[in-house]
């Protein structure tokens, strides 16, 4: 069994998230097969860089209403 | 069980021209210096098993980040692998173009088919059945792993360490995890709100202070509490507007067109309108119309006064100084005739005065005639002074002369007074012209400003009328207009500042409304859907956190998890590898602890007392350690493999003499289960192994490498 069974295997025993971890972990696997730790990186990044941008954009339209 | 039959490669990184390695005897040593293609001829075996996936960063090892496949003077690097199995030998054929991504693989079957592209991949897996990590960890013992587990550094052999047991994927994903970019993503993101409440607080009592400092600003202006809605907002407006009205019909005006607020929102707008509309009135209404009028008349007045008076004044004087001088000098024409009855008087002194000079030059002349005829009548009678004179000659001479110098000295004081005279009367004369110009100026000027005068009138000035006297009544007459419009204006004054009290008034109430709502806005803002989808995005950055965090727990728990089983399942024959090479009288046991940090696993390196043992471990016992790991790795992978073979890659970096002497007595063991392929440049160990080694060997000599033909390769 290679690296990313063995890590996926351990995600099914998160219950309810586990599921959303799988997803996460094939998106890191696919980061770290297209450029290694730097993709990773980019890669967790942007999992809640989109959220983060949200939060920011949300907090400048009631800062304006201030 | 697989073992190598021979490598033929061609192209292929270090090797130029075409060059074949038989492995026909049980033991195969590649002998030759640095650079000389040795190890270019194993990574040639290694590329034909796995292709692009032994190059490249995510090998894990640094050494083949860049790594250059195909030779520089090569158009194509091309290697067959034959291998011998139970069923026959497998032919392995594998090429790349140069510039060109991806390889070219073939697979020629025992029974002589051949699978080509992924269908010869998919046999080759079902050959070897191993992964290129665990080829690395079990079959071909990399030159570049001894030397990573030979650092000093723990974190470094730590990664070395991993290498060797196969674990650099893990070690390298979780690389990509030390950077806790969402975590700080997600402080970064509380901090920003927390800060957000720190303004909606800070803005909430600005706010109160505001509405406080308005509502006392109402109170002065005579309003009460209960003037302060949005009812009594627009009443107000509908009285604002009455006043308009009738102000408009007071000064006899167009109504303003004005429009009614339907709520307190509007009254701003209509309080700007109503007051510009108010002062636009008062502006045109037709008192302040005359007035303006009346103003602009008077300060006409006021200026043509100013400018005639001055103008008269300068007349007068100039007047006087030329009477002055009438008086004094006389006209210009009497002051011309006086200056040329002196030209004339001067024109006849010259002339005597010529005349006297003449008749001198005739009796000097007669004398000096009579001097020369001798002529010397002695005691005669002067015809001149009528006395008797010895020497009648000089006697005349003398008494001419000094009758001649008193009657030309005298004409010539006569003559110097006339000119005397005549200069003054010049001077008189252009004092004259001079005044005479003046008068003129001072004439014209009086008329330029009688001219104004008559404008600011409004009428001609008769010429027996003195236009500042007429001025002067006018302005009593416009002063008295002046103070009639006064009071009625003050009237019309008292009025619109009504208006714009009421204005004033209104526009306070407004200013309290529109803080008290938006205050009412700011203290509900923790209600309203942005805040609270704010929250829940929150929750889902934490979550996704949550997520992020359980996943490096999880690659860190399956890596520690494998490393532990690897380490278990080789423990015993690392322990008696390592021995068996080093000898070390300190050591009577060696194993390997995984140890699970938050950053990740460690390994511990124990002696038979639990005593860490790398700090006191020579270069050489480093790499003894390596090796034992991986002669350990591979005994324990022994019934998996499908591989009957090691390959060993410089094995003796670090060693001493009775280290490589015990390191070549480990191969001897190892050479009696498998076949050994050890690519060495010390000629030590190469004796060591011809004595040791009790297979039979045959040795390939790398020699006289060069960038055009590539090593030389000459077998033994």
């Amino acid at each position: 069994m290679g690296y990313q069974e063995k890590v996926r295997d351990r995600l099914k025993s998160d219950g309810i998230r586990s599921a959303q971890r799988g997803n996460l972990w094939e998106r890191v696997v696919s980061a770290y097969d297209r450029g290694m730790a730097e993709e990773v990186v980019r890669e967790l990044d942007a999992v809640v860089k989109p959220l983060a941008d949200q939060v920011d954009e949300l907090l400048g339209r009631l800062r304006e209403r201030l | 069980m697989l073992k190598l039959q021979s490598v033929r490669v061609k192209g292929f990184r270090g090797i130029t021209d075409e060059n074949t390695v038989g492995f026909d005897q049980p033991v195969t040593i590649l002998f030759g210096e640095n650079h000389q293609g040795k190890s270019s001829m194993l990574n040639a075996m290694e590329w034909c098993l796995f292709g692009d996936e032994c190059a490249g960063a995510n090998t894990g090892i640094r050494e083949r980040i860049g790594w250059e496949i195909v030779n520089r003077r090569s158009a194509e690097a091309r290697v067959w692998l034959e291998l011998e199995t139970d069923e026959g030998t497998h032919v392995l054929e594998r090429s790349q173009a140069k510039g060109r991504k991806g390889t070219q693989f073939s697979l020629i079957l025992p029974e002589g088919s051949v699978l080509e592209g992924e269908q010869a991949e998919q046999a080759l897996l079902k050959l070897i059945r191993l992964s290129f990590r665990d080829f690395l960890t079990t079959v071909y013992q990399h030159q570049e792993a001894i030397r990573a587990v030979l650092t000093q550094e723990p974190r470094h052999r730590n990664d070395a360490i991993d290498r060797l047991l196969g674990l650099s994927d893990y070690r390298n994903i979780l690389q990509g995890f030390a950077k806790p970019t969402a975590e700080n993503t997600q402080k970064d993101i509380a901090q920003d709100l927390s800060r957000f409440e720190g303004e909606l607080e800070r803005v909430l009592k600005n706010m109160e202070a505001q509405v406080s400092t308005e509502r006392e600003r109402v109170q002065s202006l005579g309003l009460s509490e209960g003037d302060v809605t949005n009812e009594r907002a627009v009443q107000a407006a509908e009285r604002i507007l009455g006043s308009v009205q009738s102000f408009a019909k007071d000064l006899g005006l167009p109504e303003a067109a004005l429009t009614l607020p339907e709520d307190w929102t509007r009254c701003q707008d209509f309080c700007n309108e109503a007051e510009t509309r108010v002062r636009e009135l008062l502006r045109k209404s037709p008192d302040m119309t005359q007035q303006d009028q009346l103003i602009q008349q008077k300060q006409a007045l006021d200026r043509a006064v100013k400018v005639c008076t001055g103008a008269h004044e300068r007349l007068r004087t100039v007047r006087e100084e030329r009477d002055e001088f009438l008086k004094d000098q006389g006209t210009r024409q009497s002051l011309e005739q006086r200056q040329k009855a002196v030209s004339s008087e001067i024109e006849k002194i010259d002339h005597q005065i010529s005349q006297e000079d003449q008749r001198a030059a005739l009796v000097a002349r007669a004398i000096q005639l009579l001097e020369t005829l001798d002529y010397e009548p002695n005691g005669s009678v002067c015809p001149v002074c009528g006395s008797r004179v010895e020497n009648l000659l000089d006697h005349l001479r003398e008494e001419w002369e000094r009758r001649q110098s008193t009657v030309v000295a005298a004409l010539r004081v006569d003559k110097n007074q006339k000119v005397e005279d005549k200069k003054a009367i010049s001077k008189a004369i252009l004092e004259c012209v001079r005044i005479d110009e003046k008068f003129s100026e001072a004439s014209a000027e009086f008329k330029e400003a009688s001219t104004a005068m008559a404008e600011a009138l409004k009428r001609e000035v008769a010429k027996d009328e003195d236009p500042v006297a007429v001025a002067r009544k006018k302005l009593e007459n416009v002063n008295e207009q002046l103070a009639g419009l006064e009071h009625v204006i003050c009237g019309r004054q008292d009025a619109a500042a009504k208006i714009e009290a009421e204005v004033k008034k209104l526009t306070a109430t407004c200013v309290v409304l529109r803080l008290e709502e938006k205050k009412r806005t700011v203290d509900t803002m923790r209600e309203s859907k942005e805040f609270k989808y704010i929250s829940q995005l929150q929750d889902r950055i934490a979550e996704l956190v949550g997520d992020i965090r359980a996943l490096k727990n999880a690659v860190m728990g399956a890596a520690a998890e494998e490393a532990r089983s690897k380490i278990d399942s080789a423990q015993q024959a690392l322990d008696e590898h390592f021995r068996a090479l080093t000898r070390n009288p300190a050591v009577d046991r060696v194993r390997i602890e995984v140890n699970t940090k938050e950053t990740g696993h460690e390994y511990q390196v124990l002696d038979q007392d639990d005593q860490e043992l790398t700090a006191v471990l020579s270069q050489g016992d480093l790499n003894c350690l390596a090796l034992a790991l991986f002669l350990g790795l591979s005994r324990a992978a022994k019934e998996a493999s499908p591989f009957g073979c090691l390959v060993f890659d410089d094995p003796s970096q670090s060693l001493g003499s009775d280290q490589k002497r015990r390191l070549a007595e480990q191969l001897e063991v190892a050479g009696q289960a498998d076949q050994l392929v050890i690519s060495t440049i010390d000629a030590e160990l190469k004796d060591l192994l011809t004595k040791v080694v009790t297979k039979s060997k045959t040795c390939y000599n790398f020699t006289n490498w060069s960038p055009e033909r590539g090593p030389k390769i000459v077998r033994e």
